[in-house]
């Protein structure tokens, strides 16, 4: 059998143990019933939205209000019935409101309970009080508009690249560095419960005598890697799924303009695939000097990728054209999670991505290296924790 | 059995300050089994990992002549049952052993086909599909045994393959073991119970502070022995031992019971002329001959050794 397929096989069994077609079922079909939900909740909430409400006015000679043939109001004027009978009725709920106009600037609405409708009462309230305003002051509808005009200014940048994004565009970012801190957790539980696991039930020698230990930790890397990128894109495609579900039932839900170029998505797929591989060389490393995770110090060492890739999406969302944000997205540690980002804040040159993209590369195969040489030592170590410095020292014998 | 299939020259390991393995140097031939013994500390392990290219020797050379011609094995040459052993406790046996299987270069459907008929060999066919927690200690041993050899190979380590074993389960390991041997399986075998080791070993290699204490078959090891022979005399109850404890043919009396001695006797002396003084002195009622086991030899040869040693170091 090949050295390569050796790998192959490791990385198959890896990724087997974690993969669960069910567990991956289950959270599409989450995806789709909550997409339905939503949806069904939206729509009986239109539905309510259109039911006509009744309401009875009380001193309605201080601001003759008219209904408006398109309103779902009915404002009919009180027909000789006292205050307290309307009161009595709404309680009644035999009319859904009382609308006690103290002038023509204010009223009291007497309810049963809260009313969706309110705002939609106040504006077509505020509508009639400036019809009748302007009947009385001679003033033509079209003025009153022309007046009410806002002064327009077109903020123009210098650069494409600082161009403002839109909440859709931040929600969407907020997404994918979501679905990125998603990769890295599955990828830290993966490596850590595998490694720590087999040297825990011992399974590590016998392991050792059949394959090497770069082929080993390469399949480890190269299975956990793919558990996460499939777990992750599974999560997409729920987040997919939920919106296709919202839009096929009429719900506006806005997907930025850049995840329909090809590029982007080509982009997106390689940084993320290739910074699960260059986290998970790290994890593997570590995991490996681990002997109980419940009492490791060292435990906290593996969250390490954590910190650089969060710090760099809060300055990329901040500050997506930012020299600090180009200089982030070149760097493998933040690389992942700032190039996705940006890609979706900002405009991010061809060239920049595929730079990001190949040092990334690169430092995954050196990390894959250095890996394997800490993982040749660590995983026959029981006992005492090695520290930084005898890594270091493996690193520099190996 | 004369073709050399490992051969291991002075290899020397050294951990820090301490040297686990002491310029060490045996061969093994095709289709034997050699038992390395020694006390717990002795190097065994450390050998075994060196043979195994697990660690790399300080010095030596470790050079195996297998089918492939390669001084390196091929993993699928090799089999090893490791002392600190275990498997993956929640994934269902078959799975295991076919994944075990193919790391030492069987296919899919071969690792497979081997696991089941391995397990149908040691009862555990209906259990194949049943995660590995589920099995008694005893089961999860057999399966932790097939897994070191169901790739076949011709060269399978053996670390402490009966341990915490009932006798049943020894007796039925020991089967399999002469099994494989039987098929062309040359086996290097670890073990503490030195009485199935006599029962397996063709060779023994007795190490001690990581060197060479004795070696050869089971024969010329008892040659090695300090007594030759060990004579068991029942007499009657406290009798007087005076006139003969002190007989310069005797190397050692061991009590077994109040009634029962037995007696060491030195390598040259002639075993008549010890019975011609028991009959006189002891009025015995029986007396038969006991071949010194090597359980004897291993804790006379390391007792030696390790006074040796305390004298090298006093001095």
């Amino acid at each position: 059998m090949s050295q390569t397929r050796i790998v192959f096989e490791i990385a198959r069994w890896e990724f087997m143990r974690w993969f669960k077609v069910k567990g991956q079922l289950v959270t599409l079909a989450v995806a789709i019933v909550s997409g339905l939900v939503f949806a069904a909740g939206e729509h009986i909430l239109e539905q309510k939205d259109k039911v006509r409400v009744n309401i009875v006015v009380l001193n309605q000679e201080r601001l003759p209000l008219m209904t408006p043939t398109d309103s779902r109001f009915t404002l009919s004027p009180a027909s000789g019935e006292t205050e307290a009978d309307l009161r009595v009725a709404v309680g009644r709920h035999e009319i859904d409101g009382l609308l006690i106009l103290r002038s023509a600037d204010e009223a009291e609405l007497v309810v049963a309970k809260k009313p969706r409708w309110k705002a939609e009462l106040d504006q077509m309230l505020t509508s009639e009080r400036q019809r009748i305003k302007m009947a009385t002051m001679n003033i033509s509808t079209e003025q009153l508009i022309d007046v009410m005009i806002p002064f327009k200014t077109t903020v123009i940048y210098d650069q494409a690249g600082q161009k403002p994004s839109t909440i859709a565009e931040r929600i969407a970012a907020a997404i994918l560095l979501v679905f990125m801190l998603i990769g890295i957790f599955y990828s830290l539980g993966g490596q850590l419960v595998s490694i720590t696991g087999e040297k825990q039930l011992r399974v590590t020698e016998q392991i050792l005598s059949a394959v090497s230990p770069q082929q080993w930790v390469d399949g480890k890397i190269l299975g956990v890697s793919l558990f996460a990128a499939v777990q992750t894109f599974v999560f997409a495609l729920s987040t997919l799924s939920f919106i296709l579900v919202m839009q096929v039932f009429g719900q506006k839900v806005a997907i930025p303009i850049e995840f329909s170029n090809p590029w982007v998505i080509l982009v997106l797929i390689l940084s993320s695939v290739g910074g699960f591989f260059f986290w998970n060389t790290f994890l593997a490393a570590i995991a490996s000097t681990i002997n109980d995770p419940n009492s490791s110090s060292r435990t906290s060492l593996l969250f390490l990728p954590l910190l650089p890739s969060v710090i760099g999406a809060i300055i990329a969302f901040k500050q997506p054209a930012s020299m600090l944000s180009f200089i982030m997205t070149l760097l493998p540690i933040t690389s992942p999670v700032v190039l996705p980002v940006r890609l979706v804040l900002s405009e991010v040159a061809w060239w920049e991505a595929a730079l990001a993209l190949a040092l990334l590369v690169v430092s995954t195969w050196l990390m894959r290296i250095a890996a394997g040489k800490i993982f040749r030592v660590g995983m026959l170590m029981y006992g005492k924790e090695p520290g930084l410095k005898e890594m270091l020292r493996w690193l520099k014998k190996a | 059995m004369n073709k050399t299939v490992l051969t291991v020259t002075s290899i020397e390991k050294r951990f820090e300050k301490q040297t686990a393995v002491d310029k060490l140097s045996f061969d093994v031939m095709k289709g034997e089994v050699f038992a390395l013994l020694g006390p717990n500390g002795a190097g065994k392990t450390t050998t075994i990992r060196m043979l195994l290219g697990i660690i790399q020797p300080d010095s030596g050379t470790v050079s195996f002549s297998l089918g492939n011609g390669n001084p390196t094995p091929h993993p699928s040459q090799v089999g090893y049952l490791p002392e600190d052993r275990g498997l993956y406790r929640d994934i269902p046996i078959l799975k295991t052993l076919t994944y075990m299987g193919v790391l030492r270069g069987l296919d899919h459907k071969d690792a497979q086909s081997q696991g089941r008929s391995w397990l149908e060999r040691v009862n555990l066919a209906d259990r194949a599909g049943d995660k590995l927690e589920t099995l008694s200690k005893g089961n999860q041993q057999k399966v932790q045994f097939i897994s070191a050899i169901l790739h076949r190979p011709e060269f399978a380590i053996l670390d402490e393959p009966f341990a915490g074993l009932d006798p049943i389960n020894q007796d039925f390991f020991i089967e399999i073991i002469r099994d494989l041997r039987e098929k062309g399986t040359t086996i290097l075998l670890c073990a503490h119970q030195m009485e199935l080791v006599e029962r397996l070993a063709d060779r023994v290699l007795l190490l001690n502070r990581g060197r060479e204490m004795l070696s050869g078959t089971l024969a010329q090891i008892r040659d090695h022995a300090t007594a030759a022979n060990k004579v068991v005399v029942r007499v009657r109850e406290n009798a007087d031992l005076a006139q003969i404890q002190h007989s310069p043919m005797i190397d050692q009396i061991e009590k077994r019971s109040a009634s029962e001695y037995v007696f060491h006797i030195k390598r040259g002396e002639p075993l008549h002329e010890f019975l011609i003084l028991a009959a006189s002195t002891l009025e015995p009622i029986d007396i038969h001959t006991e071949k010194i086991s090597l359980h004897e030899i291993f804790v006379q040869a390391v007792g030696n050794d390790s006074a040796d040693n305390d004298k090298e170091q006093k001095s």
